[in-house]
């Protein structure tokens, strides 16, 4: 290890000339007359060999360097506070990044973990439900293991937190630490937990006793057998609060048997690949073992596990634009200070012709003033540190100040903490920028004009105000390019807020009542003064609604669109102009009558240019003789009775995303 | 180097041979810089004269390249010095360097007896 050597020698650099200075000295002594060549040679030599000489220049170009920047404080400080900005900014992004990207989970080979799900032709990709999980997991397949989860949010003692209802073998495929305790097992009592270390923390004041005490969940007592270790929060991108077995499901979920049902494909599937086996390979059998139970499956998909975000091509996708934004900041600065490293050079124009004329030559200049840049950028890299911590910190203050309450108290975000990839990023970000900020007016400067020098004259012909002009153009536009784009971004996120939903949510209230006592709350509320209007509905806006597919009467084609179940106040409640006809009433909601309302956009969609009152439409009935499915609407022929208003419930345009029918609501 | 020639026999020395000479020296026991320059004038007969200008920077490079290690100790007089000893990678060298000069030596005599 010849670097090394190098390495231990020049630390150690006191010492070991000293020592050879004894050294040769005793040889010069006990050689008496003998002795010839001279010590100081012998030493200059012995030094040469590793490579000493070079530390010294350095350490010159470095005092020198120090000195100049100490004669222009505002110069060097200009300069820190210009490049630690933008390298802050840059290294907050990449915190983000690399937390989200590119740090693996801190489980056991997080590189052989793959998600898969099923996908049909149309449609979303699907989990899987119980049963299939316990098939696939006693076939050969391309696996060692196969874990599966369910993400829920729950009340664990009073506040809601993100948790996981997972496979008895979660823990030890995924092999991981826990602070406390012991991990899920196989075992016959279902009512256990194990506690995030956060939620450990932050809601027990991190009780060392806390094994083997019971909480509450969803209202159901649990016995806490164990507190994860804080380096691992779930493979969910939402740290979770907790865990519990999967057959805990029907104390958090409710119904008897809640996964069960042939229908609730909820679970998702995460493999551990076999060495050797790619993930493409593995889809194969998957493919065949799938079309065993839904022979409408049209392929599958893997997506690795290892980190919370995959680098698939739609993330970096995503990312790249993010990163040249940044990027581009940091440029703009590099820029900025070029040209004041420049005018800079002005100034010192004499100086380098002098040392130019002494027979400095070029290479030895442009180490000289790139050692200055190097100066200034270590500073810069602090400073950028710096500022990158405390961005984080205040913008996580600020995004959980400004989220509604009852939603902050449920949000977490993955651990921001710098580790080694953020600092390996910072500083290579600072080293390119020294490079970037330093060479030009390096190269510029130390153009060679000895002929001129030697005559005495100083003031040269040099003008930098070419390349001067050309980086304050790129920077000017740069600049505008970036303000243009931040412009774009502020008005498309106004205009998104202010876009009509449809919807008057001022002083709507949704009211989540335990189904015994629904009805009651619903008969009850009316009475109260102050109270408007009090509606049902299956789902409650602005999210939500089943997908279904419907036959407007005069054609044959099946359309798809979003369906509700309401009560007659509902259009009231929120609000939705009834345009035409009119809304349910409370003998229609009573009975099973065969009645619907659509949007406006639907009542175009199904029945272009013709009125849709007086029309109808079938809804077949789904497929399969399924739980899930009885609670979706199924009728031969509903009549239409009204058109209300268009309410959006997401941000894209979807033909049938914003296609609304609603039914009445019979139960409470 | 600027060393003049009636000063130091190492610009007469082939590239390599110096170390090789010290490397054998030290084949027998570890010993101190002057006792390596000792033994090689002795052994040589007065032929090989090697200088602390050539000697020094010669066994810094056999440190850099970890063929020797240094250490101090005490000489048979009581005073302190460096001695140096052989490793594994020296010895190892030490063949290398004891091939190629034979097969140098071989070339030169097939020339000059042509």
């Amino acid at each position: 290890m010849k670097w090394w050597n190098r390495v231990r020698t020049l630390a150690r650099r006191a010492r070991f000339e000293a020592e050879l200075e004894e050294e040769v000295r005793l040889h010069q002594e006990l050689a008496g007359k003998a002795a010839f060549g001279s010590v100081a040679l012998a030493l200059e030599q012995s030094r040469e060999v590793w490579g000493l000489a070079w530390l010294e220049s350095w350490k010159q170009d470095v005092t020198y360097a120090l000195r100049g920047l100490r004669r222009s404080p505002a110069f060097a400080l200009g300069v820190i506070a210009a490049i630690g900005l933008a390298l802050g900014l840059n290294t907050t992004l990449f915190t983000v990044f690399n937390a989200y990207a590119l740090r693996p989970y801190a489980v056991h080979d997080p590189y052989r973990l793959y998600g898969f799900q099923r996908y049909a032709k149309t449609g979303n990709a699907r989990n899987f439900t119980r049963a299939q999980f316990e098939d696939i997991g006693q076939r050969a397949t391309g696996f060692s293991d196969v874990l599966a989860s369910m993400g829920t949010w729950a009340q664990l003692e009073g506040r809601t937190f993100p948790g996981q209802m997972v496979s008895d073998n979660y823990f030890s495929m995924l092999g991981v630490r826990m602070a406390l305790g012991r991990p899920l097992t196989v075992t016959g009592d279902a009512a256990v937990l194990v506690l995030g270390y956060d939620a450990w923390r932050n809601r027990f004041a991190a009780d060392p006793a806390i094994v083997g005490r019971k909480v509450y969940v969803h209202g159901n007592p649990f016995e806490v057998v164990g507190v994860m270790g804080p380096e691992f929060a779930g493979l969910d991108d939402i740290p979770a609060g907790f865990w519990v077995p999967l057959a805990a499901a029907p104390y958090i979920l409710d119904g008897t048997d809640p996964l069960g049902s042939e229908s609730a494909a909820w679970l998702q599937l995460i493999s551990r690949l076999r060495p050797g086996v790619t993930a493409e390979a593995a889809k194969a059998p998957l493919l065949a073992w799938a079309r065993g139970f839904a022979p409408d499956t049209n392929g599958i998909v893997m997506v690795p596990r290892a980190t919370s975000l995959p680098l698939t091509k739609d993330a970096i996708v995503t990312f790249v634009p993010i990163f040249v934004a940044f990027g581009l900041v940091l440029a703009i600065a590099c820029s900025n200070v070029s040209n004041m490293m420049l005018a800079r050079a002005l100034a010192r124009q004499r100086e380098v012709a002098i040392r130019v004329s002494l027979g400095a030559s070029r290479a030895r200049l442009i180490r000289q003033l790139l050692t200055e840049s190097l100066l200034l950028a270590v500073p810069a890299a602090v400073a950028g540190f710096a500022i990158s911590e405390v961005t984080i910190a205040s913008a996580r203050r600020l995004m959980f100040a400004t989220m509604p309450a009852s939603f902050a108290q449920m949000m977490a975000v993955a651990d921001l903490e710098p580790d080694w990839r953020v600092f390996g990023f910072i500083l290579a970000a600072s080293l390119v920028t020294a490079l970037l900020f330093g060479l030009v007016p390096a190269i510029q400067t130390t153009r060679s004009r000895t002929v001129e020098a030697n005559r005495g004259d100083f003031s040269s012909d040099y003008r930098p105000a070419r390349l001067r002009n050309v980086l304050v153009v790129a920077q000017v536009a740069t600049c505008a390019l970036l303000l243009i784009s931040t412009g774009v971004v502020l008005r498309s996120e106004a205009r998104l807020t202010a876009e009509p939903v449809g919807i008057d949510a001022h002083g709507v209230w949704d009211i989540e009542a335990s189904a015994r006592y629904r009805t009651a709350v619903a008969q009850r509320l009316p009475g109260l003064s102050g109270v408007e209007a009090v509606a049902t509905a299956e789902h409650a806006p602005p999210f939500g609604g089943s997908r279904i597919v419907a036959i407007p009467s005069g054609s044959n084609e099946r359309m798809t669109m979003r369906d509700n179940f309401v009560s007659p106040d509902y259009f009231t409640a929120l609000r939705i102009p009834v345009i035409r006809g009119r809304g349910f009433s409370a003998e229609e909601a009573a009975s099973e009558a065969a009645v619907a309302v659509v949007s406006e956009s639907t009542a175009q969609r199904l029945w272009p240019g013709r009125e849709a009152i007086g029309e109808s439409i079938a809804i077949p009935a789904p497929q399969g003789p399924d739980a899930a499915y009885m609670q979706l609407p199924r009728f031969p022929s509903a009549r239409v009775i009204g058109v209300v208003g268009d309410v959006r419930s997401r941000l894209s345009r979807g033909d049938d995303e914003d296609s609304w029918v609603y039914f009445r609501r019979t139960r409470a | 180097m600027g060393i003049p020639k009636s000063a130091n026999s190492h610009a007469d020395f082939l590239p390599g041979t110096l170390e090789m000479l010290i490397l054998k020296t030290l084949t027998r026991e570890p010993n101190h810089g002057f006792g390596i320059a000792q033994h090689i004038q002795s052994v040589s007969e007065e032929a090989l004269r090697i200088g602390e200008g050539s000697l020094y920077p010669a066994l810094q490079r056999l440190l850099l390249d970890d063929c020797v290690t240094a250490e101090w100790g005490v000489t048979g007089n009581n005073r302190r010095a460096r001695y140096y000893r052989i490793t594994a990678a020296g010895r190892k060298r030490l063949a290398e360097e004891r091939r190629s000069f034979d097969h140098v030596l071989a070339g030169i005599a097939r020339v000059m007896e042509a």
